[in-house]
């Protein structure tokens, strides 16, 4: 009886340890301080998320906001969803035909390529940034946002691929054989029965590859450049040595806010499936 | 629906690992037959079966369908329809979306394909249960889903691998009889992987026994049981009492006689053994009967009495380290554990073949 | 290949052939090669050929100002200031090429100030510079070598003393001389061994750390150091100390890492645990959700998270201060301790979920049965569920091991650059801030190396595969 509750009293601690900073950012968010603090109230204010659509005038009017760029923030949001929207597909691609080979593919290849295609999520995410960097610099395209497409889908690739891999293991071949059989075409029998059987991996794939693409920092900040991106501008500003508006503090807020919804939705969802 | 027959002319089969799956074989399924190909795990029988329907190319030797040389066509072009093990129900489809598969496959349009999906769902009797998933069906269901789903191609050979295996006592011996009916409306020539004899024996027109990677007899349900053709066919096509010897003398009338452990026995000859040949004495439990004066006669203890309703199976022993199992109706005047008895069996009840591979006993098999 | 014919037919295959090779090559094997080029090269301006390059550009552009300066001496001398300090291009030099002056300064500054008093025209930083007893880079800096001596050419410089016609000549010779140096050298240098181990040599390089006696004994008591002496990262010469840097940086990143994962391990495995064999269906939902939503949640959130925490006007600081146990606010962002930790917190999620999800697998019927046989918790565990758990443990160890190794954006945002740097900002520092990439390549050449290695050891004695990786994920 006691190790359970010790064990159920070690599990709550840790819930805590994980919730604890992320609670503290979300109340400091509201706080009318800047830097951002929990320990010195100063009165309740909504105004670290209005930065984001206040007028121009009462902008300026803030002796605090007036010295953000709001635009630079939006545009560098704004990379990040371009870079996302060419990285998802990409590493959609390649994900699924890296899992195809690497489970229908008998070869002797197949060893070395299970390396070589897990390699990039093995390795420090600096040092992809950096070969990426090197290597289309010696091409002559200059850092940017094509170096950090580039550099991200090396190993965001890798997530779908997994992905697909364990649900391709889990279909029996005799599926594709039964269609074959009856007289489908390779093709036919892709569109009708792989790619609906994978379906559901390739969402999830999907929105793992989107998350880890808006959130990857370490990549980023060597491929990028000049180029900005929604987290290497949150990185810059949380590096500010004399604290910052709690701007970021809002938009956290806002991120784990989403994730909440988004994780129970999911859960929601998946157990009203399991249950027939 | 027409069958054609299929020839094996010289098929071999080797993997890429070297292993050999089946040595040359030739092998002629007849038009509209049921023919069963029977043997252990392993033997080879789902491999003749993967290249027929195109899944696997001969390393050796030819297909033929209906006369047609099958080199180089692939399975989805074969006038062959496979039916799995696991069935492979598509399990993203409906049911009749399964069977209308190959229908769409064809290129037929939507409201084609539903008819003909529902005719052969009337077929199977499952017409009702057209816009279920395949998930939602029972196992004999299923079954018959999957039959549905290979007959709308319209094959001239259905190729069944092991498609009874999943499914209870009860609800095989149902289909046995449902699937020889179907054959016998469709005219379809049927070939039927099993590793169960009594599938085989029951429902085949003819069985073809393999072991490792050979055929090695071909014939009628009958002729298997009754005149095997080699030791490994003995032993594995029903139940069998085996002596292993040496042949000491042939007889005027025929018959051969054999010196085992349980003593000097006589049985029939078909193989035309001399004397001095090691060989195996055969004989069913059923041609064992108890009485005096037989050709082969013994006293032994009975050691286990099995009563499986209207046989008893008895366990006998008949000498040091040799036992006979006797299989005999139940009259209901039966012995017991420990009692002495008198049984034997006739000369021409057992059957004498050279030795050979034997089938493993449950014994070996729980090993 | 037969099968994926068969399968997916031909378009299909060549498609997903085509998109792996270009992953594989373009994306992976390519720019890694590059990078081992890069490292293997040496930096440019390191080379002879550079040197002899800047001196004959150094040269002719000390022709072309005095060119200048005596077809317009009134006017340049009215500008006498403006010229007597060239430094960036913004100035309308009519250098041939129309180049930038170099504004990068070797020189001696005093020195130039003393010529120019003397002399009849103004200070020229190129002409100062063009001067053929230049000093040539060279990895062992002991002995100083200069090019005049090391190419036996003749020791020219243009003297500001001299009349302003032989300067023109002195430096028109000088120009020609360095022109056929670099030619040669060009060709030597082409037709050399192009590759060098140089830049990997930079990593072991030992550093003289000033410090005054009393800071030494200070330093000396550390226990670190004391380790790092004891493997040769750090010694004594001459009553100095040295260290080896860049070694230092990796064995302390490498070691905290492997520290990281020690303590992520044995604070998941109770917490997976709990979650997929200890509790009711009902009840691990939440506790799922629970884990998953910091998991999914911007990882640079989640360290942003904790500057509210170590900050100057933080809740620690605030807290303590508040409670009068402290004057003035600790500088948490100055210990390696804060990093540590808030690496612990961001990456720990990545232990759990692998160990969860293998665990989850077990049948807990086993562990009933285990127990019914008369086992302890204890006996249970290590016979049942540690043993079935395994490639779980392993792959979660992998990553947040590399996870912690890699860590950037951790140190770089909690430090702030207040304290001992990670080995990944080394690497960006010698990229982005120092200039020197081919050092830098090395540097995460064999950063990769080391983690690899240690990778594939941790694997060699977990008896891990990589398949494992496909389906713990």
């Amino acid at each position: 009886m006691t190790s359970t509750r010790l064990l159920n009293i070690y599990t709550g601690g840790f819930l805590v340890f994980m919730f604890a900073p992320l609670v503290l950012m979300i109340v400091s968010s509201f706080n009318n301080m800047s830097p951002p603090s929990v320990t010195e109230w100063h009165g309740f204010t909504g105004k670290w998320y209005a930065f984001f659509w206040m007028e121009e005038g009462s902008l300026r009017a803030d002796p605090i906001l007036r010295s953000l760029d709001r635009d630079r923030f939006v545009g560098c949001f704004g990379n990040s969803l371009f870079i996302a929207s060419i990285v998802v597909p990409l590493s959609l691609l390649l994900g699924l035909s890296g899992a195809i080979l690497l489970t229908r593919w008998r070869s002797r290849a197949n060893g070395v390529l299970w390396w070589v295609l897990l390699s990039p999520m093995l390795a420090p995410g600096i040092v992809l940034g950096l070969s990426a960097l090197v290597f289309w610099g010696r091409l002559g395209v200059n850092a940017g946002m094509f170096t950090i497409v580039m550099a991200q889908t090396t190993f965001i690739a890798g997530y779908p691929m997994l992905i697909l891999m364990a649900r391709l293991q889990r279909q029996p071949v005799e599926l594709e054989e039964a269609a074959l059989d009856l007289g489908a075409s390779p093709f036919r029998v892709f569109r009708r029965l792989t790619l609906p059987y994978l379906a559901p991996a390739l969402m999830s794939a999907a929105v793992i590859a989107f998350m880890a693409s808006m959130e990857n920092y370490n990549t980023t900040m060597f491929a990028k450049g000049g180029a900005c991106t929604f987290a290497t501008e949150i990185g810059a500003m949380a590096r500010n040595p004399n604290g910052h508006p709690p701007v970021i503090n809002s938009v956290g807020t806002v991120i784990i806010l989403l994730t909440v919804i988004a994780a129970a939705a999911h859960t929601f969802l998946s157990r009203r499936e399991a249950k027939p | 629906m027409h069958g054609k027959d299929v020839t094996l002319d010289g098929v071999a089969i080797t993997y890429p690992n070297g292993f050999t799956a089946v040595h040359p074989t030739n092998l002629k399924v007849e038009a509209g037959e049921f023919f069963s190909i029977l043997g252990p795990s392993g033997c080879g029988k789902t491999t003749i079966l993967r290249a027929v329907s195109g899944f696997v190319d001969p390393s050796q030797g030819k297909v033929l369908i209906g006369g047609d040389d099958q080199q180089g066509i692939g399975p989805n072009t074969r006038p062959t329809a496979l039916i799995f093990q696991n069935l492979a129900l598509f399990p993203l489809m409906s049911v009749w979306e399964n069977v209308a598969f190959g229908l769409e496959a064809r290129g037929a349009s939507k409201a084609e394909r539903r008819k003909k999906a529902l005719e052969l769902l009337d077929l199977v009797a499952l017409r009702d249960q057209a816009d279920k998933k395949p998930q939602e069906l029972s196992g004999g269901q299923r079954q018959r889903v999957a039959i549905a789903r290979a007959l709308a191609v319209e094959p001239s050979v259905l190729l069944l691998d092991e498609p009874l295996s999943a499914l209870d006592l009860k609800l095989r011996q149902h289909m046995r009889a449902e699937l020889r009916d179907i054959q016998k409306k469709t005219g379809v020539t049927f070939i039927y992987i099993t590793h169960d004899q009594g599938e085989a024996l029951t429902m085949s027109d003819r069985i073809a026994v393999m072991n490792a990677g050979v055929v090695e007899q071909v014939g009628a349900p009958d002729e298997v049981y009754n005149a095997p053709a080699t030791a490994f066919v003995a032993s594995f096509v029903g139940e069998v009492n085996q002596f292993k010897g040496r042949i000491v003398e042939i007889r005027e009338d025929g018959l051969a006689v054999i010196e085992t452990v349980a003593g000097v026995l006589v049985g029939k000859n078909p193989k035309g053994l001399t004397t001095g040949d090691a060989a195996i004495l055969f004989v069913r439990p059923e041609q064992v009967q108890p009485g005096q004066h037989l050709t082969n006669q013994f006293t032994g203890q009975v050691m286990r009495r099995d009563l499986e309703g209207a046989f008893i199976n008895y366990e006998i022993t008949i000498r040091e380290g040799a036992q006979l199992v006797m299989h005999t109706t139940n009259t209901g005047d039966g012995v017991g554990v420990g009692a002495e008895l008198s049984v034997g069996f006739q000369g021409n009840g057992g059957i004498i073949l050279p030795e050979g591979q034997l089938a493993r006993t449950g014994r070996e098999l729980a090993a | 290949m037969k099968s994926l014919l068969n399968g997916f037919g031909r378009t299909l295959t060549i498609v997903f052939f085509v998109a792996v090779l270009v992953w594989g090559l373009v994306l992976i094997i390519l720019p890694q090669l590059t990078m081992l080029e890069r490292a293997a090269t040496a930096p440019k301006r390191q080379l002879d050929s550079s040197i002899a390059l800047s001196l004959r550009r150094d040269a002719r552009t000390c022709v072309s100002v005095l060119d200048a300066y005596t077809v317009n001496p009134a006017e340049n001398g009215a500008s006498n200031t403006g010229l007597s300090i060239p430094s960036v291009s913004g100035m309308a030099l009519p250098s041939p090429s129309g180049m930038a002056v170099p504004s990068s300064s070797t020189m001696t500054g005093p020195k130039a100030k003393a010529s120019a008093e003397v002399v009849n025209r103004p200070y020229i930083l190129q002409c100062d510079r063009a001067s053929t007893h230049k000093q040539l880079v060279r990895e062992d800096s002991v002995a100083k070598l200069w090019l005049d001596e090391a190419y036996d050419v003749e020791t020219l410089s243009v003297e500001a003393a001299d009349p302003i016609a032989v300067q023109k000549q002195t430096a028109e010779k000088i120009a020609l001389i360095a022109d056929d140096l670099y030619l040669q050298m060009k060709q030597a240098e082409a037709a050399a061994f192009p590759y060098t181990t140089g830049n990997f040599g930079k990593l072991f390089a030992a550093r003289l750390i000033p410090l005054s006696p009393a800071q030494k004994d200070i330093e000396d008591a550390k226990l670190s150091k004391q380790l790092y002496g004891l493997i040769g990262l750090r010694f004594e010469r001459d009553g100095q100390i040295y260290e080896r840097i860049g070694l230092v940086t990796l064995t302390r990143t490498i070691s905290f890492a492997l520290m990281a994962t020690t303590l992520a391990l044995l604070l998941c495995y109770p917490v997976a645990y709990k979650v997929a064999l200890a509790s009711t269906p009902e009840r691990a939902v939440w506790l799922f959700m629970g884990l998953v939503i910091p998991y999914a949640i911007v990882e640079l959130m989640r360290v942003y998270a904790w500057t509210t925490i170590v900050d100057n006007q933080g809740l620690l600081n605030g807290v303590l201060t508040g409670l009068g146990m402290i004057a003035d606010p600790i500088q948490f962002k100055r210990m390696p301790a804060t990093v540590f930790v808030v690496i612990v917190y961001t990456y720990v999620l990545f232990m759990v979920f692998p160990i969860f999800n293998v665990m989850s697998t077990l049948d807990k019927n086993q562990i009933e049965a285990a127990k019914d046989l008369g086992a302890s918790t204890v006996r249970t565990h290590r016979r049942i569920i540690i043993p079935h758990s395994k490639p779980g443990i392993a792959v979660g160890c992998i990553a947040t091991f590399m996870l912690a190794a890699g860590a950037f954006s951790v140190p770089r945002i909690i430090s702030r650059g207040l304290q001992s740097e990670w080995f990944s900002q080394t690497i960006y520092n010698k990229f982005f801030e120092s200039e020197n990439s081919n050092v830098g390549a090395a540097y995460s050449f064999t950063y990769t190396l080391v983690c690899f290695v240690i990778v594939g050891l941790f694997m060699w004695l977990m008896r891990t595969r990589l398949k494992d990786f496909a389906r713990v994920q």
